[in-house]
């Protein structure tokens, strides 16, 4: 996670990640970034053309040892 | 048929890939990046439909384009053993 209230960048059109104030004791979720897509064949299959939005559950059976 | 499957896959690729541009592009209207690739994945969703519509027939009934008879029936119907 890039430095909060960061510049997003070159187009100033798009919001940064978090308000320019941002009080503590606040819920936020940051604004989407542009980001590199990932390829066609790579999207469909993680069901998502964002990286940042690939999060497949990791969670096992927990393994007694 | 191995040919046809790649068509379809194509265009499903290029399907999703517009839904989630559309997505993106609901909270970020003026985000150039996207709505470039949006353009762009737009015109390529466009020619694999055609040509796949062209060599293996219609996908979606308004590609029926004949003024003399309703060509989306031309298909087998999905219950019927040669669709599938």
């Amino acid at each position: 996670m890039e430095r909060i209230n960061s510049n997003p960048g070159m187009n100033s059109a798009i919001k940064s990640p978090f308000p320019a104030q941002t009080p503590v004791g606040m819920a936020y979720v940051p604004f989407q970034q542009w980001e590199p897509t990932y390829t066609e064949n790579e999207a469909l299959e993680k069901g998502t053309i964002f990286p940042s939005l690939f999060l497949p559950f990791e969670g096992r059976q927990e393994v007694n040892k | 048929m191995m040919e046809n499957n790649n068509l379809k896959k194509a265009v499903q690729m290029y399907d999703f890939y517009l839904l989630e541009l559309n997505l993106y592009l609901d909270t970020h209207p003026t985000d150039m990046n996207a709505l470039r690739m949006f353009n762009e994945y737009k015109k390529l969703r466009d020619i694999a439909v055609n040509s796949y519509v062209q060599k293996y027939g219609l996908l979606t009934a308004d590609q029926s384009n004949s003024d003399t008879k309703f060509n989306w029936v031309d298909d087998p119907w999905p219950w019927e053993r040669s669709a599938n």
